[in-house]
């Protein structure tokens, strides 16, 4: 985490705040079961540390229009996880109800709602692109060589709008998308971001 | 699977569309009509109405254009004369409208279809396709508000059956949920097939949220307020109308805002919660959800 001491502001990209979110109690469940996705730990255990030292996360308003949609995706990748099917008490061919994907989805949309009202996190509705550096920005994403963006997809608007935020607002990124994060050191070199790290390799002693 | 029922008689429907007047309270239209064969229609005046009390513009269900002359063909009459009255028709989509002029003054009107809402006085809704195949005459060029003619019409719902001809509501509780749990349950499945997003999944899970809780109060015996299935009636025709809406064009329904659809699922889970009858989705544990 010293890679992000220092800096009183700190950019999340929207599943990383979805992440954090993502901790659901099933109801009325002897032993009780929590729902959460692979990222929560660390994201948690990441923006516990910042909160615990007083720094504070921040997002564009772009990226937290889509939160419906990332909300959505994760609900759906992990409700149709067999460890998930199974901790619920569904057999290998059942599927989970969508009552149930929904109670979820609705659960962790509330505490994503909530974090604006948190003193560590800031909204930043300030933020306006810069179309110039959106240009660069692309340019820059599509001059590179396809296999380094590995599994994930070509950034998209709202991610090279994250980047410029990033480093408009001297705010290092923490993202879980290596489609950016793979590309950290070029970025900083072409003048075109500031430090962006992937979540899941940050460490938190 | 759906059961179709018939009606062969003779009509003369003379509208008065002027009297749709949107700052009336209500909407009335004269209905000028024969008895027909199987004593469904009546000669008198229909009324129609919404549950808000909002002014309904009643559009035809069938334009038909001869020549240069036009006429529209409303049945509203029909289902008013089978005690139904016309409620919130807020999906209304001619799906195809083919006339062919046989021979001066006569019209064939084939597979005219069209979806319109409907909802019995007491608040059944249902989504109507209509489709109406037969010949009208005109009486004469000159006087195209006056229809005469055959009209054979074919109602079939596409939650189950919808004969005309029965559409009293039954005494028996029982067999009001029947139909609406099986109507929520072809639409939940229907949506269930729909590609993945946020407000799909809203329609999905509040529908199966739905389904489970009339499940669980069927099996246990209980007789529910009529509050509970007003609720659950007028969510399910919202939800009938996104279906409606996007049906052509599925993928949009990621973008469209659903807020007040969102609300009401809100009330419609107070009003079950607070008559004791199914938790909220939120409260739901394990053993609230029936196995199919």
């Amino acid at each position: 985490m010293q890679r992000l001491a220092g800096f009183s502001l700190i950019a999340y990209d929207t599943n990383c705040l979805v992440y954090y979110c993502f901790l659901v109690d099933i109801p009325e469940t002897n032993p009780k079961i929590t729902i959460t996705v692979r990222q929560t730990e660390q994201a948690r255990a990441v923006t516990d540390y910042l909160v615990s030292h007083q720094q504070k996360v921040t997002t564009i308003q772009a990226a937290y229009e889509e939160l419906n949609d990332c909300i959505y995706n994760a609900v759906e990748e992990r409700m149709t996880d067999r460890e998930v099917e199974a901790q619920l008490g569904y057999s290998q061919n059942e599927k989970v109800p969508d009552l149930r994907k929904l109670q979820v989805q609705q659960s962790v949309e509330r505490k994503a709602r909530k974090l604006e009202n948190k003193g560590w996190f800031v909204l930043d509705r300030e933020y306006a692109a810069d179309a110039s550096a959106l240009v660069r920005l692309q340019q820059f994403f599509n001059s590179q060589d396809p296999a380094k963006f590995g599994r994930s997809k070509r950034p998209k608007s709202v991610d090279m709008k994250l980047v410029d935020f990033s480093l408009l607002r001297q705010a290092p990124l923490v993202t879980n998308d290596r489609g950016i994060s793979n590309f950290s050191n070029e970025l900083k070199t072409a003048g075109l971001g500031f430090a962006i790290h992937n979540l899941m390799d940050l460490t938190v002693s | 699977m759906d059961q179709q029922a018939s009606i062969i008689g003779n009509l003369a429907l003379k509208p008065v569309w002027d009297r749709l007047s949107e700052s009336e309270a209500d909407c009335s239209y004269e209905l000028e009509s024969q008895t027909a064969p199987s004593g469904i229609l009546q000669t008198g005046r229909s009324v129609i109405t919404t549950s808000r009390g909002e002014v309904v513009r009643v559009l035809p269900l069938a334009s038909v254009t001869a020549g240069e002359q036009s006429f529209s063909v409303s049945s509203p009459d029909l289902f008013e004369a089978a005690g139904i009255i016309v409620d919130e028709p807020t999906s209304h989509k001619i799906v195809n409208v083919a006339p062919t002029i046989s021979n001066e003054g006569m019209i064939r009107v084939e597979g005219v279809t069209s979806k319109m809402y409907l909802a019995s006085s007491e608040g059944e809704s249902r989504l109507i396709s209509h489709v109406i195949a037969g010949q009208f005459a005109f009486r004469s060029w000159s006087n195209v508000s006056l229809v005469q003619g055959q009209c054979s019409t074919s109602i079939t719902s596409l939650a189950g059956s919808f004969p005309l001809l029965r559409t009293e509501r039954s005494d028996k509780q029982g067999d009001t949920l029947d139909i609406l749990a099986s109507q929520i349950r072809k639409l939940h499945d229907e949506f269930a097939q729909w590609p993945g997003s946020y407000n799909q999944l809203l329609l999905a899970g509040s529908l199966d949220y739905c389904k489970s809780a009339l499940t669980k109060a069927m099996r246990s015996n209980v007789v529910l307020h009529e509050e509970i299935i007003r609720s659950m009636r007028s969510y399910y025709a919202d939800c009938l109308g996104i279906l409606d809406q996007c049906q052509d064009t599925k993928a949009t329904l990621r973008r469209l805002n659903l807020q007040k659809i969102q609300d009401k699922f809100e009330i419609l889970q107070d009003t079950w919660s607070r008559h004791g009858i199914y938790p909220r989705l939120a409260e739901l544990d394990i053993s609230d959800i029936p196995r199919e």
